[in-house]
């Protein structure tokens, strides 16, 4: 019996052309998107490997010069990208790319690609996410919303029910065929994204493959959890309520609040919970604090390391003491960017939860913060990037610093002002800093960190099966 | 005598028609006010653009606290500079290792920066616009620009993504929505519940109850929306000056037009008498198709047309010309005095490495320069060409007009670029100088150090920019009215 309802919805939907034209149009719509989206990834990858590795080349080749002055030159580190990017790019045109490593400061990341758009970007780009997220279930509402209210109009559902036909049965049938027909549009979308994939992860290794199939699963995972969300909501609405003009309405509604305004407005609730300071003030003051413990600890320290080596000149050290006084500033220094940066990070993961929390409203936010979680596209795994770089950039520069103290390399003729720059090295030393490398966190990583999110869908299905369920059972005919 | 008969017979016309729409129109507010669907949509939309304006005014609110912040700092750091160095050349004290506010070259590349700040327009908290991407506030010091001109403001790019929730985005978005939820059973409605074929029964045009009926619902509609836009600024306390009244006054022009578009789709997709339902999908894919889907392909197509090169590729091109000219600093430092005899020192000091050092980034700036530029210019032809296919969808229309009047779209900010980037060339033309002519500076000259102030767009052009807009939606709602009033005429009242 349900087979037979379900192949009937199918038929009915199939043979309806504003089904076909809809559906047509957005099988368009996914598959530009995934071309564009592939396209993107395959510049943007190409441009980031080819920039990181240019990067290790420069300072390699930077010529024979003083360790401290190479920690100065720096280097770059550019954010890799996982094959699934390009199916959600999430945060990645507000990210910056790029982040410079050097002595002294951790430096923001800079150049956010959304910077160098037309405004008109700000509407939103088209991705496969997007689609996914907003307007397949606006189609998923429009195939459903008629299901009982269209049939109880035009009183077909009392012939139906008279016929002895099981209110269950009825809804089983009725989900099944609108997720076939949902399902000729998908499916096929969902092969040709997979092909992209793939096309995109080879020439990694097996386990750089498997591990990205993993991922995608993951991602078809949660859309398909979402869709069902998406129709079982439908179902429910249009067996409840009496005409299919308002359930129409209140699921159109239900939409824009999911997918429009619940997004926006927690985004805003989140800045206001917890704010984040300016660009200025924050690095005017970090900058002043950490000036502040520079003044005066240098000759403290001087005085304790001449008296540990019962010496009365720095000159007469065993090493340039001016690479213990480099690293020691250094390391203070660090324990006010960790400060600065740490309560920012703390905001930043603060705003995060209130927006999770948006998906008790809006099952939109939930597979939106999953999905880009699982394509490596959120802001979490940008902070877990940040700290990488940051942690390279340390190693950097203290081993600079300790080339600076022991002296390496020959003393410079033409050298001038501090013992810090009186020796020049070259190659020899900048081959001791390997190059930077940055392994993007696992899924279960991801899982782990967005499983407000996970829950929170879950729990969307476990209450949409419900109410379709009760809303089926208790169907009236009137 | 003739012709009296018939001016007198079309004012009687004139009389009767027009006291049918007033009638129809109070009836129809009479059924309005008693429908619950009104009063709670209204209540939303009142709800949401006072969220609107809330978040708006608390962003600008926040912003003018960071340029008012920066600037007192500012105005402390040199005063007390000032007062140092007076000190210094009095006898009086001595100066602290590398903070001198005597030496040009530290004062104009980090002791005595200044900030250039782009100010928020009167009008700015209703429209965030781009302003929470672009930066408003640039430390400028006598290093090249791409030191401070990339930097970028501390904001979570979760919320960048998201979008804001101010008085623009409900306007755009949702403005439309309510509209169309007021407007999608105009006719079917009363079709489908027969009132329509017992008003037809009485001597009036088809035409004529629905321009009542439309008129009804735009009025109560946009009364409010402009009424809550006026409240928005209002309570926002926004400094309006004169420009600020006249672009108040446009932005509530623009929301009615905008409001009229809508009205007119909704007008058109009743005309075509199918059933409520079909009706409502109908508006909502015409809303997804102008509002969602078109903006994108057009962000797609414009980014196509004129794509902006790899930054990363200036970044490491720059890093490349550093070491190159850094290893050459003393050739590039002759030849810099070859071309400025004048700034050649009496006595050269074997210690001075940064004379040397801004010999070679001229150098290098210059030849970036071209590269440079060319990511400024390809991003203000994405603009321009984004500008003139916005007439694809009014609410690309929407964006750009309250955007300008807010003065948060990209316009402002590239004229904000250009000014810091003439602001940053007078810096260092006061204090490079100086620098390699080993001069020290005096107390006096604090006084003269440049200072930025933004220069705005003349009001005139700004506004001609919005009507320019306006002029293509009002076309574009005079077209639909049109082709809707022409399929009224074959309305099937029956059937």
């Amino acid at each position: 019996m349900i087979t037979r309802i379900a192949r009937k919805e199918f038929v009915e939907m199939t043979r309806d052309g504003r089904f076909r034209w809809s559906a047509a149009i957005v099988f368009c719509l996914l598959i530009a998107s995934l071309a564009i989206g592939w396209k993107h990834y395959r510049e943007v990858k190409s441009d980031r490997d080819a920039a990181q590795s240019q990067a290790y080349e420069q300072w390699l080749n930077q010529g024979r010069r003083n360790p401290h002055s190479a920690a100065h030159y720096g280097m770059y580190a550019f954010k890799p990208m996982l094959p699934l990017a390009l199916v959600d790019r999430g945060v990645e045109a507000y990210t910056g790319a790029a982040v410079f490593l050097e002595a002294h400061k951790q430096n923001e990341f800079r150049l956010r690609p959304a910077k160098d758009t037309a405004g008109v970007a700000r509407f939103g780009e088209l991705t496969a996410a997007m689609l996914l997220q907003l307007i397949v279930p606006l189609l998923v509402i429009l195939l459903a919303f008629g299901a009982f209210a269209g049939e109880r109009e035009v009183g077909t559902l009392r012939q139906l029910l008279s016929l002895g036909v099981s209110r269950r049965a009825l809804g089983a049938g009725k989900a099944l065929g609108v997720a076939g027909a949902l399902g000729l549009l998908i499916v096929p979308a969902a092969v040709i994204g997979a092909a992209a994939l793939a096309l995109s992860t080879s020439g990694g290794s097996g386990g750089a493959l498997m591990a990205g199939f993993g991922r995608a699963a993951l991602v078809a995972l949660a859309y398909l959890v979402y869709f069902t969300v998406a129709l079982l909501v439908a179902l429910a609405v249009s067996a409840r309520l009496r005409s299919s003009r308002v359930a129409l309405l209140a699921l159109l509604a239900f939409w824009i609040a999911s997918g429009m305004v619940a997004p926006r407005a927690a985004s805003d609730l989140a800045k206001r919970l917890h704010p984040t300071p300016s660009t200025i003030s924050f690095a005017r003051e970090m900058e002043k604090e950490i000036l502040q413990g520079e003044q005066g600890r240098n000759e403290k320290l001087k005085q304790r390391v001449l008296a540990e080596h019962g010496v009365s000149r720095a000159e007469d050290l065993p090493f340039n003491f001016e690479g213990l006084s480099l690293q020691d500033s250094e390391e203070r220094g660090d324990e006010v960017i960790d400060r600065y940066y740490n309560a920012l990070d703390r905001a930043f993961a603060a705003q995060t939860r209130v927006q999770e929390l948006a998906a008790l409203v809006s099952p939109y936010q939930a597979v939106r913060l999953l999905s880009m979680g699982l394509a490596g596209t959120d802001p979490a795994q940008q902070r877990d990037f940040a700290r990488a770089g940051e942690a390279y950039r340390r190693m950097m520069v203290k081993k600079m610093n300790e080339a600076v103290r022991s002296n390496e390399g020959e003393l410079d003729p033409n050298y001038f002002g501090t013992q810090t720059l009186s020796r020049k090295t070259g190659r020899e030393m900048w081959q001791t800093i390997p190059p930077f490398t940055y392994d993007t966190p696992g899924a279960a990583w991801v899982l782990k960190n967005h499983r407000r999110s996970a829950l929170l869908l879950l729990a969307w299905v476990a209450v949409a099966t419900l109410a379709a369920w009760r809303a089926v059972t208790r169907l009236s005919v009137e | 005598m003739m012709d009296k008969t018939i001016a007198l017979e079309q004012t009687t016309g004139n009389r009767i028609t027009s006291r049918t729409l007033s009638l129809v129109m109070k009836h129809e507010w009479r059924l309005l006010s008693r429908d619950r669907t009104l009063w709670i949509v209204v209540a939303l939309l009142a709800a949401m653009m006072a969220y609107g304006c809330w978040n708006g005014a608390a962003w600008i609110g926040f912003q003018r606290g960071t340029i008012a912040g920066a600037l007192d700092e500012e105005r402390a750091r040199l005063s007390s500079m000032q007062r140092e160095l007076d000190l210094i050349e009095r006898g009086e004290a001595q100066p602290a290792r590398f903070r001198d506010p005597g030496r040009p070259g530290w004062v104009g590349e980090f002791l005595g920066e200044r900030y250039a700040t782009l100010p928020p327009s009167p009008l700015a908290a209703l429209s965030v616009g781009q302003r929470d991407l672009y930066p408003y506030c640039f430390r400028v010091s006598t290093q090249s620009a791409d030191t401070f001109i990339n930097e970028d403001e501390i904001e979570n790019p979760f919320n960048l993504a998201t979008g804001r929730f101010d008085a623009a985005f409900v306007i755009i978005y949702l403005f439309p929505l309510v509209i169309l939820a007021l407007g999608y059973n105009l006719l079917s409605g009363e079709k489908e519940d027969g009132a329509l074929l017992l008003a037809l029964s009485q001597p009036v045009r088809l035409s004529r109850i629905v321009t009542a009926k439309l008129l009804a619902r735009a009025l109560v509609v946009i009364a409010l929306a402009v009424t809550l836009s006026i409240a928005g600024v209002t309570l926002n306390r926004a400094n309006t000056g004169a420009g600020g009244t006249a672009r108040l006054a446009l932005w509530t022009l623009a929301v009615a037009l905008y409001g009229l578009f809508w009205f007119a789709v909704a007008a058109l997709v009743n005309a075509r008498g199918r059933g409520s339902a079909a009706n409502a999908v109908a508006l909502a894919a015409v809303w997804l198709a102008l509002v969602i889907i078109v903006p994108a392909l057009l962000a797609v197509f414009v980014s196509w047309r004129h794509p902006v090169a790899s930054r990363l590729a200036f970044i490491n091109a720059a890093r490349d010309e550093r070491r190159e000219t850094s290893a050459r600093t003393q050739e590039l430092l002759a030849e810099f005095f070859a071309a400025r005899p004048e700034l050649k020192p009496a006595e050269p000091d074997k210690n001075d490495f940064m004379s040397g050092f801004y010999a070679a980034q001229f150098d290098r700036d210059k030849r970036l320069a071209p590269l440079a530029a060319s990511y400024e210019a390809q991003l203000q032809r994405q603009n321009d060409l984004a500008a003139r296919l916005r007439f694809l969808s009014p609410a690309l229309v929407m964006q750009s007009a309250l955007n300008d009047l807010a003065g948060t779209g990209f316009d402002r900010y590239a004229r904000f670029v250009a000014q810091v980037h003439a602001f940053h060339r007078e810096w260092q033309e006061f204090f490079l100088p100086k620098l390699f002519k080993r001069v020290r500076l005096a107390p006096d000259d604090y006084n003269r150090f440049p200072k930025f102030q933004y220069e705005e767009e003349a009001e005139g052009s700004v506004r001609l920019r919005v009507l320019l807009g306006l002029a293509g939606l009002l076309a574009a709602t005079l077209a639909l009215a049109l082709a809707a009033f022409r399929l009224l005429r074959r309305y099937p009242v029956v059937g």
